[in-house]
């Protein structure tokens, strides 16, 4: 019996409500993400892609449809097992960094460590080689505010995959970046899903970013235009 | 982690924090020094009570815990120095001083006033520690059987009777057979209660002198010293184990039960003391209420990414409490390190207050403040603390994790 896929989303629909006026964000999306896999979730502002990385992460709940991660149906879970699967399970890329401001490089990687109840040498040791992993093994004291755009979301990156999750979801990571920059990121998080093999679902909207991508799946007003493989 | 971050959270916004830990340590100060303020008057008035002539017990027939029961009665305390026997033969008494009490009047010359006396035993009074406030001549002679019959003026009454030491006043009393009685008495000195209306009309002699005046060998009572006020309940239950069995029936009062006003001025130190702490409490949980959910406000993205990547609700709560708890600490240690030099100061100095409505000496202004006292306002400015956390944790519990993540 094979595994089940990392993300397994069926039917989502979501809709936003602007004051009394309904603002449908996914009009029914279907999304497969196998075990492993990198995939680019494209279109132009405003197509859904934000939505669907939070329905995909739990942070939302769709109004129809069900998202099952790793096989495990959201939509039966309580708010303290989603927060349990997000804890354990995935890890998140936000376009604005989100760094808690007060902790060094170390200790904002190590913060996921410690939600999962890992002991302090192992947690040294395990931060130590995800800052190594993103390139900022010179920076681990350093706090956000002394840290460029492209070493925060290095710092957010370790953050993110120091934990072994299962699947990595980035909203933008590229955004506010500048194109050299975004560039290296986005190398490192190939980089990464080739080494750890971790499942990478990240939106973006950048062409370049795209066109590197292995798949791609374009949103246009909340559907799934497109579900586009590299042939390599 | 959460308690570093809490910590480090305080730092962010410098200015509020430092308001913040003003209010605390400015409410802790004023609760540590008025609680001293309130402590020590407290002591003061229980100590010049039992001191002032009140002792710690009194042994009497009938109800001494009713302050009118010996009002108008002759002495009616037969059997007394067996009892004083048996009460000095403990080894926490200091001594048990018989008294009379009784009223008549004392003339000087051509002046004549009413008197409220008491007939007490000099030696006694020594041992039990009473503090008998000379403003002019002597205290009475300690040998009871000394000389000529010798008295001890209120400064009130001997302005009224213009007599002073070594002038000679007639005392006049009714003896327990109605007849009236008279006799010669010394000035040997004037001295004051402390209250303005008592001196007025007190008058003091010695026990012998009284008995002989009103023509009996009882007393009214036995004034009882402990060699501690801690030990007046216990002693109080011995003795009156000891005496159930006397005939006629005696009875046993503590100092606070014969003197109900220092139960009114207890009231009302503690009602005015619930006040200023119910203002204080008040205080620092609207200004920390404030700043926090202030701090909250500015951090919703935050805290919606803390959510995100699998922080729990009731860990931020956590984090919120932790952040007031470190105000507490922080706060409170300022506090206590103002107080302690406060206190210091205070009680260095030596401030002298106006005499209370009524009295007639000044009162130092000291503080009497005890290390539980620190805890205590520590424990209960946290919880205050605390409970100011309630509305940004409502806050907190309500934040929807997706629209506090596009939150600017």
């Amino acid at each position: 019996m094979s595994a089940p896929p990392a993300f397994d989303a069926r039917s989502l629909v979501k809709t936003y409500r602007n004051g009394s006026v309904p603002v449908p964000a996914l009009a029914g999306v279907d999304l497969q993400v196998a075990d492993g896999e990198l995939v680019v979730i494209a279109g132009s502002s405003g197509s859904g892609k934000s939505t669907l990385l939070h329905l995909l992460g739990g942070l939302d709940e769709p109004d129809q449809g069900h998202v099952l991660v790793s096989g495990k149906d959201l939509g039966q879970c309580s708010e303290a097992e989603r927060t349990a699967i997000r804890r354990h399970q995935l890890g998140f890329v936000f376009q604005s960094f989100n760094l808690v401001p007060v902790l060094t490089a170390f200790e904002n990687v190590e913060y996921g460590l410690w939600l999962n109840g890992v002991a302090t040498e192992e947690r040294r040791r395990r931060v130590g080689a995800a800052l190594d992993a993103v390139g900022l093994g010179d920076r681990k004291t350093h706090r956000p505010d002394h840290l460029s755009g492209g070493q925060r979301q290095r710092v957010a990156l370790a953050r993110a995959l120091v934990h072994e999750p299962l699947a990595i979801i980035a909203d933008e990571p590229t955004a506010s970046l500048d194109s050299h920059t975004a560039a290296e990121i986005l190398q490192l998080l190939i980089n990464l899903n080739a080494t750890y093999g971790t499942t990478f679902v990240f939106a973006t909207h950048d062409p370049a970013i795209i066109e590197r991508s292995p798949r791609v799946v374009h949103l246009a007003d909340g559907r799934v235009v497109d579900d586009t493989r590299a042939r390599r | 982690m959460l308690p570093l971050i809490a910590l480090r959270n305080l730092a962010r916004n410098r200015r509020r924090t430092v308001l913040s830990l003003s209010v605390v340590s400015f409410g802790f100060l004023a609760v540590l020094l008025t609680g001293g303020f309130v402590r020590q008057s407290f002591s003061g008035l229980s100590e010049a009570l039992i001191r002032g002539g009140l002792g710690h017990l009194e042994v009497a027939p009938g109800n001494p815990e009713d302050p009118t029961a010996q009002t108008g009665k002759p002495p009616a305390f037969e059997n007394w120095q067996h009892v004083r026997t048996m009460i000095e033969g403990r080894g926490d008494v200091r001594a048990a001083g018989a008294t009379i009490q009784f009223a008549g009047v004392a003339t000087h010359g051509a002046q004549t006033a009413s008197v409220v006396g008491l007939g007490i035993e000099p030696d006694r009074e020594q041992r039990i520690g009473t503090d008998v406030r000379i403003r002019d001549g002597a205290n009475l002679p300690a040998d009871a059987a000394a000389g000529d019959p010798a008295a001890l003026l209120g400064m009130g009454l001997a302005r009224a009777l213009a007599a002073k030491p070594g002038d000679t006043i007639t005392l006049m009393a009714a003896t327990p057979d109605g007849s009236l009685n008279a006799m010669d008495v010394l000035v040997v000195g004037l001295f004051t209660t402390g209250i303005q209306e008592l001196d007025a009309r007190m008058i003091k002699t010695r026990l012998a002198d009284a008995q002989l005046l009103l023509g009996t060998e009882k007393v009214t009572s036995l004034i009882v010293g402990l060699t501690s006020a801690g030990i007046t309940a216990s002693v109080a239950g011995d003795l009156r184990r000891a005496i159930a069995s006397s005939s006629p029936a005696l009875g046993v009062a503590d100092w606070e039960s014969r003197a109900p006003f220092y139960g009114q001025v207890r009231g009302l130190y503690v009602g005015i003391f619930a006040f200023l702490g119910t203002i204080v409490a008040v205080l620092v949980t609207l200004s920390t209420s404030n700043t926090m959910l202030m701090s909250v406000l500015e951090r919703v993205r935050e805290f919606g990414m803390l959510l995100a990547i699998g922080t729990s609700r009731s860990q931020i709560g956590q984090l919120l409490v932790l952040e007031a708890i470190w105000l507490s600490v922080i706060g409170c240690a300022v506090g206590s390190v103002a107080g302690v030099i406060a206190v210091m100061a205070i009680n260095g100095i030596g401030i002298k207050m106006p005499p209370p409505p009524g009295a007639v000496d000044p009162i130092d202004l000291a503080l009497m403040v005890k290390g539980a006292d620190f805890a205590l306002i520590f424990a209960g400015l946290t919880v205050v603390l605390i409970a100011g956390t309630i509305p940004p944790l409502m806050r907190v519990f309500r934040l929807k994790i997706v629209e506090a993540l596009s939150h600017i």
